[in-house]
């Protein structure tokens, strides 16, 4: 017969006492590790830099002398580390410490800088590039860098095979379209002259093509790392860039370690043995642990967390923070009423307090705007702006002229924008200022995110009042212009259906242009035009932010959200 | 019961092609797709996209070919996060949501039972009182409030043990306290009402009379009795918890499924969201499962 209940229960008890053990047990070991503060390189880190280098002095700036552990906090887990498929920013700034463009952008001025091509030409027609490659420029692998590994790096990029996101930028290369219907293999623009130049003819000019090749599905991979290892190649230790830091091991979505690539081409080099980075998805839980020393630096603070920073003496000195290339603004639909007068839409920005918007709803975290281009980027006119003063006294008269006196028989509205905690902020503080300022009740419908891209990517769905937020892929004027300002269709990302022929023509000018500085000057005629016509309600421009523990140097986030680690060191 | 057990398990095929099914209307019929990023892309960027996963089709085309997919073992690719397979991430994540969803267990039989057993013995008495209330406020105090209290004392304040993160023993005390403590107190109060009604019994009377001593009576007598009704109490927990840890993998920053979850609903990630489905829905079949065999094991009046 069976056992007697006692003994089943003995066992059962046995059983869970057991589990608890297991999960229960050595609780000091993960405590006394993370506790740590690793501005000192422990007993294992330093035993592996004495067996990887030579030099065992430690000196940092000593040539591939490396040493500690940096530990970094992301509130995002990266996708694989291939960059003809990567999408996000929490991906692409870890990526970019691995792999290398053609072109970079230098961290302080936001500008197009040589990287892998030492230098380029472009001819007088504008339509044909060459680009001139370091020689001693060697993959994580040991394989020197040649002029094919551009080329197939660049045909990688628009394989429909590979499916990047990102691939309809390189339209303006001639034989794009061959590619892209697979009627071609290879983009027939692009070609290897000798080991060290690449020929890249374009279909039509494209000024800004040395700032587009900064952009990530672009830089350089390996194909002999591709053919061996297939699909597996963007897994530790088969992943294979140019870059200042190797992945060299991954716990998906949990931790990913990167080591120093001693043989690192640029001229700042690596110092910091290892970067640990951790994936801890909430910015308080990111706080505390970094309070509690588990980590060294965190980033994205939030605006609550934020606001502890700034109350708590000792964490406000080691916060830093960066104004990002990114524009925050509404649109107003100028196609359709109430905002095809131009009267309503300047009544609008005129009513809108954007310091208050930035004080309350972002807790600090951003800088009003004046301009759509944000300050910093190349062509933008935040110097010689104003700031968008609140006068509810003249907005309430361009109102009256415009036919609503106090707002009245103004037709519903309702703004719709991403529901995100900071979004909803700004939303309801603009709701209560358009009703004081103007006496216009708005509706507020926060939309989740995947819902209302497709909203405003419908043409016949698009709002009449809607929130958009750009960060700039790579830092030219070109990119918002073109694709948020141009006329619909060309201006897909055109959410207030904006149509003005002579902008549309300047944007063209501008792209037919080799000269940086007139096709500049263009993007600010056309910021000027757009900011005139009143047809956003710019709001801000955010900040990017994080913490770094004393005795870390040279650890910042540029304008485009990016940080290279080879300009890190610990002191 | 060998019979009963493989057609029981037998039936977890169609259940799981009906559950698919439910799931792949519904992840469908949210607006928004997993190409509507805020990134920027031309319209025909995204129509080669769909094209690529099969979007563009009617709905019942894209299930078939999903389902074609599954019955090959293969549950396809995240559609977001590009090179992840869904596979892949479940097999990384779902241990992680096992270990996590038991120790959660352990520590709410390991309190919620011999509480539960004090209490009834000592009925309406202040130590049974005490308990009680405890028990009340303990399950009242929901899992992240819990969690980020323990964070703060016991963690940040005391500095015993680490705030979050996954992979040593010592991290995972936080998360299964916060995860097992509010429904140690239901266990508690439900072992306190089954034990009084087994105390109650005429077997028990007779234990008594028999001279049995008071420890093997309520230990030896009532509690297997009472163990009965709580079978199916502790293995629904079981799942629950496996199922229901999402919101303190988020806040301790454990890569288990529940976190997983979160990310692909929110982003449109069809295949990765049906993915999990699958998984909590296998959970939750065979902690059922597991219940019907308790009973059976324990309570020798139940044949299967």
């Amino acid at each position: 017969m069976t056992p007697r209940p006692t003994a089943r229960w003995v066992a059962a008890t046995v059983a869970l006492a057991l589990a608890a053990a297991a999960c229960g047990g050595d609780d000091d070991a993960g405590g006394d590790d993370t506790a740590e503060i690793t501005a000192d390189a422990t007993d294992e880190t330093a035993e592996e830099t004495a067996g990887a280098s030579s030099d065992d002095s430690a000196d940092a700036d000593a040539d591939g002398a490396v040493s500690g552990t940096l530990r970094i906090a992301e509130q995002q887990a990266p996708d694989p580390f291939d960059p003809a498929t990567l999408s996000d920013n929490r991906s692409i700034e870890l990526a970019q410490n691995v792999f290398n463009g053609l072109t970079a952008i230098d961290p302080d001025t936001s500008e197009v800088v040589p990287a892998l091509a030492e230098s380029w030409e472009v001819s007088d027609d504008g339509l044909e590039y060459t680009f001139t490659l370091r020689d001693d420029v060697v993959f994580q692998s040991g394989k020197a860098l040649t002029a094919d590994d551009i080329v197939y790096s660049l045909n990688r990029a628009v394989d429909p095979d590979v499916r990047s996101g990102y691939a309809f930028f390189l339209a303006v290369i001639d034989g794009y379209g061959a590619v892209s219907d697979g009627s071609a293999d290879a983009l027939a623009g692009v070609k290897a002259l000798d080991d060290s130049t690449v020929v890249i003819r374009l279909g039509q000019p494209a000024g800004y093509l040395p700032s587009l090749l900064t952009l990530w599905p672009y830089w350089a991979v390996d194909s002999e790392t591709i053919g061996e290892f297939g699909e597996d190649w963007v897994n530790p230790p088969n992943v294979n860039g140019t870059g200042s830091y190797a992945l060299v091991e991954q716990t998906a979505d949990s931790e990913y370690v990167f080591e120093a690539n001693t043989d690192f081409w640029g001229d700042t080099k690596p110092t910091i043995e290892e970067i640990v980075v951790t994936i801890v998805p909430e910015s308080a839980t990111a706080l505390a642990r970094y309070e509690a020393g588990e980590f060294d630096v965190i980033r994205n603070l939030t605006a609550a967390t934020y606001r502890q920073v700034l109350a708590d003496p000792e964490l406000s000195e080691q916060l830093g923070t960066a104004s990002l290339l990114r524009t925050t603004w509404y649109n107003m639909r100028s196609d359709v009423p109430p905002f095809d007068d131009i009267r309503v839409r300047e009544a609008f920005n005129r009513a809108i307090d954007r310091d208050a918007i930035v004080e309350i709803a972002l807790g600090g975290l951003g800088s009003p705007a004046a301009t759509f281009l944000p300050p910093g980027l190349p062509g933008s006119i935040a110097d010689e702006r104003e700031a968008i003063t609140t006068d509810a006294e003249a907005a309430r008269a361009l109102l009256t002229e415009a036919g609503y006196p106090d707002g009245e028989g103004f037709p519903e509205l309702t703004l719709y924008y991403d529901a995100r905690d900071d979004f909803q902020s700004v939303a309801e503080l603009v709701q209560a200022q358009l009703s004081t300022n103007l006496g216009i009740d708005i509706e507020l419908a926060p939309t989740p995110s995947s819902a209302y891209n497709e909203m405003l990517n419908d043409a016949e769905r698009r709002p009449v009042f809607s929130m958009y937020t750009f960060g700039l892929d790579y830092p030219d004027p070109q990119e918002m212009h073109e694709y948020l300002v141009q006329s619909q269709p060309n201006g897909f990302a055109n959410y207030g259906n904006f149509s003005n022929a002579e902008v549309d023509e300047m944007i063209a000018t501008a792209n037919a242009s080799v000269d940086p500085q007139e096709r500049y000057a263009l993007h600010s005629e056309i910021d000027r035009i757009f900011l005139d016509e009143w047809a956003i309600i710019p709001l801000y421009h955010p900040l990017a932010t994080w913490l770094a523990k004393p005795g870390i140097e040279g650890f910042e986030v540029n304008s485009l959200y990016m940080t290279r680690w080879e300009g890190v060191s610990l002191s | 019961m060998i019979g009963y057990i493989v057609r029981r398990l037998l039936i977890i095929i169609p259940m799981w092609i009906a559950v698919l099914f439910v799931a792949f209307l519904l992840v469908h019929s949210i607006p928004g797709g997993p190409f509507d990023t805020g990134a920027i892309r031309s319209p025909e960027a995204t129509a080669f996209l769909e094209e690529r996963y099969h979007l563009e089709k009617p709905v019942w085309q894209q299930f078939g070919l999903y389902l074609g997919g599954v019955v090959q073992g293969d549950l396809g690719e995240s559609m977001v996060r590009r090179g992840i397979d869904v596979s892949d991430a479940l097999s990384e994540r779902v241990p992680v949501s096992l270990t996590l969803g038991a120790c959660g267990l352990a520590v709410a039989v390991i309190i919620g039972l011999p509480l539960g057993v004090l209490a009834a013995v000592r009925a309406n008495r202040l130590l049974d009182r005490i308990l009680m209330v405890s028990a009340t406020a303990a399950y009242a105090i929901p899992s992240f409030v819990l969690a980020i209290l323990l964070m703060l004392t016991v963690g940040l304040r005391l500095g015993w043990l680490p705030l979050g993160g996954w992979g040593s023993p010592s991290q995972a005390v936080l998360p299964a306290l916060a995860l097992g403590l509010p429904w140690s107190g239901l266990l508690a109060r439900m072992t306190r009402a089954a034990m009084l009604d087994t105390l109650g019994d005429d077997h028990i009377r007779t234990a008594r009379a028999k001279g049995a001593s008071p420890v093997n009576v309520v230990l030896g007598h009532a509690f297997p009795n009472a163990l009965i009704p709580l079978t199916t109490v502790i293995a629904l927990l079981a799942a629950e918890l496996i199922v229901g840890s999402l919101v303190v993998e988020q806040i301790f920053g454990i890569p288990g499924v529940g976190q997983l979850m979160v990310s692909s609903v929110l982003g449109s990630d069809y295949t990765m969201t049906l993915g999990v489905v699958v998984f909590y829905a296998t959970t939750i079949f065979l902690a059922n499962l597991a219940a019907d065999i308790g009973y059976a094991v324990i309570d020798p009046r139940v044949r299967l």
